[in-house]
């Protein structure tokens, strides 16, 4: 089912949680809502629930406008952060609850709700309370509950924040997999990125109520709009600072980070002091290149997170945990052309250079 | 075995001392009741008391159950406690839930108001109440002793509380698989709840079953009156049979203690929300 938000307003008095909301999903879509607390995205996934009234604005399913339509009506599978069993019911006896709600014979009811454990990989557990279920396992059966009824949008709100790293993981592939089975129109809110980027056809960054960026996870992550979405992406951050552009090139505390005519666009940019950001991954060894010190040195595993000052602006660099780094040493860095961003006054991105 | 430090059993000494003095106080009533009711009339009045009597006097308890309809008083009690209780429970049920759940206008206003009544004296009630009571015409019958307790300000503000613990979600996720507010209530409320309506109800019973001003008060024909007023059969112008109200109140609290060691596992139970986390 195809869903499209049209300029969706949510206003409590004089805040707007959500701002002229326009967004569109396409049929069997998995869309992330991502964005930091506050920003909106649950108040968003209520509204598409029917849960919470929008203020103004228009939902449409299909071609249906469901604006008006109350939440049992709209053909949703809603599954909350907390998963929201019945704690006295069985397994199965919650997955049943909506079909039973739906005056569907019992027999029958039993038999869907058998196949949908199957689906979710719940078979042998359905006379378990919820209390006897692993936190993964809890949520599995939320989103049978969810999706025994067959709905046409399935709504997930934070699905994985209950759930410890390693879970984390297998569970949002889990998602992603019965996402892909039941090829069923998919909206999730999450507050991490990397949970977004993972799993999400295309990820909505919303920021004050705003939407400002929906792309594929991979083109958000190497063209951000702005300076919200450059900084909201990517683990460990984006290197933010205040560089200057001057008739040679790129600057940053008088030192040279890219030769003009090294720059792949924004040769019309005014010289002048710009906000600008590099990624992490994005220096790379190069003799030729700024000599600097390690001030200190983390090992994340697969990477070592290099510290050091350029000036008094603080940057880490992610190096290959093979490369020999250790505090205080020296090392030469350049910076992989085309990556660092430059954004305007009001953060937009301007170039990448 | 582990030794322990020397305040650690001073400690332990003074905690077992105070709650053994503690129980031996809170049974005293009873075994002196007990006592009482095998004791023939002299030895109740004797001065210093007896805790044994020396001849146990059996008879007071037969002498006591023919002495008064006994029977009567106990199907008359049964009736109005068990109807009582039922109405509460429904009534404190239905309440708490539209005052934890629902989304009504002014529910808080309302609830405060509700709470506000807790503050005025029961007395009081027992004054305004009589006067309608008997307007009414309503001396003397079942509905004087029922009606006016159907519903209770203290469970409803007791189980509102429980029922506020139930997260929202469950509620929302209700509403979203089209169960209706009444059903939730019935199919999910309810249940995950049971301990909690389970000990208001066993209150109640013990209330019910207790409560002596207001039957005393409503009925005036021996065959309306209750276990607890049926006692004062014992008391008359020639004196008080204390050893015949003894042996009949020993009778009378039985039953009250069976239920309450029947129902006890689920007052103990505890309340557990496990199907949520976070």
């Amino acid at each position: 089912m195809k869903i499209r938000i049209d300029k969706l307003t949510k206003q409590y008095g004089d805040f707007r949680a959500v701002d002229e909301l326009s967004l569109e999903v396409n049929d069997g879509e998995l869309v992330g809502l991502l964005g930091p607390s506050g920003c909106g995205k649950s108040t968003t996934l209520f509204m598409l629930s029917g849960l919470t009234e929008p203020s103004s604005g228009k939902i449409y399913f299909g071609d249906r406008d469901v604006t008006e339509i109350p939440p049992e009506d709209r053909e949703i599978g809603l599954v909350f952060q907390n998963y929201a069993l019945y704690p006295h019911m069985t397994v199965l006896d919650n997955i049943m609850f909506p079909l039973i709600n739906r005056r569907i014979p019992k027999e029958e009811a039993r038999k869907r709700a058998e196949e949908m454990a199957e689906i979710v990989h719940l078979e042998g557990l359905l006379n378990r309370k919820p209390k006897a279920l692993s936190g993964g396992q809890q949520q599995r059966v939320a989103i049978a509950r969810a999706l025994v009824k067959k709905p046409q949008v399935l709504l997930l709100d934070e699905p994985l924040s209950n759930l410890d790293a390693k879970l984390r993981i297998s569970t949002r592939e889990e998602i992603r997999r019965i996402q892909q089975e039941v090829r069923i129109t998919t909206i999730f809110v999450t507050h991490d990125q990397e949970e977004a980027m993972s799993i999400s056809d295309r990820i909505a960054v919303m920021d004050r109520g705003r939407l400002q960026q929906y792309e594929r996870p991979q083109d958000m992550y190497l063209n951000p709009v702005n300076e919200f979405v450059a900084n909201f992406l990517g683990m460990p951050q984006i290197n933010m600072f205040e560089g200057e552009l001057r008739d040679e090139g790129i600057f940053l505390a008088d030192k040279l980070l890219r030769r003009r005519e090294d720059m792949s666009e924004g040769h019309d940019l005014r010289n002048g002091r710009y906000r600008m950001g590099i990624r992490p991954e994005n220096f790379e060894i190069d003799p030729e290149g700024l000599k600097e010190r390690a001030l200190h040195v983390r090992m994340t595993g697969r990477d070592l997170l290099v510290f050091f000052n350029i000036g008094d602006t603080e940057l880490r660099l992610l190096a290959h945990s093979d490369h020999n780094f250790k505090k205080g040493d020296e090392f030469s860095i350049s910076v992989r052309p085309g990556q660092i961003m430059i954004f305007d006054g009001d953060g937009r991105t301007m170039a990448k250079v | 075995m582990r030794s322990k430090k020397p305040s650690a059993v001073i400690a332990s000494v003074l905690k077992y001392t105070f709650l053994c003095l503690g129980a031996f106080f809170t049974l005293l009533p009873f075994l002196w009741m007990i006592s009482s009711a095998l004791k023939t009339p002299a030895e109740i009045i004797k001065m210093p008391p007896v805790m044994v009597p020396e001849v146990p006097q059996f008879e007071n308890f037969s002498t006591a159950w023919s002495a008064a309809p006994f029977g009567r008083y106990f199907i008359n009690t049964i009736i109005i406690t068990v109807l009582t209780t039922v109405c509460v429970v429904i009534t404190s049920i239905l309440s708490a839930f539209a005052f934890s759940k629902l989304k009504l206008p002014g529910k808080n206003i309302v609830f405060a108001l509700f709470m506000a009544t807790l503050m005025i004296p029961g007395e009081m009630l027992i004054i305004t109440n009589f006067i309608t009571i008997t307007k009414l015409h309503w001396i003397d019958t079942y509905k004087a002793m029922i009606v006016p307790w159907v519903s209770s300000v203290f469970y409803t503000y007791l189980l509102a509380q429980f029922f506020m613990q139930v997260p929202d979600s469950l509620y929302l996720a209700a509403k979203v698989d089209k169960c209706s507010d009444f059903k939730f209530m019935t199919r999910i409320m309810v249940p995950m709840n049971k301990s909690a309506i389970t000990t208001i109800g066993i209150l109640n019973i013990i209330g019910c079953w207790n409560s002596f001003l207001w039957p005393l008060l409503v009925t005036n024909k021996q065959e309306m009156r209750v276990l607890s007023t049926g006692l004062i059969r014992f008391q008359t112008e020639a004196g008080t049979s204390y050893e015949l109200i003894m042996a009949a109140s020993c009778i009378l609290v039985v039953p009250i203690i069976i239920v309450f060691l029947f129902l006890r596992k689920y007052v103990l139970e505890g309340v557990s929300f496990s199907g949520v986390k976070g």
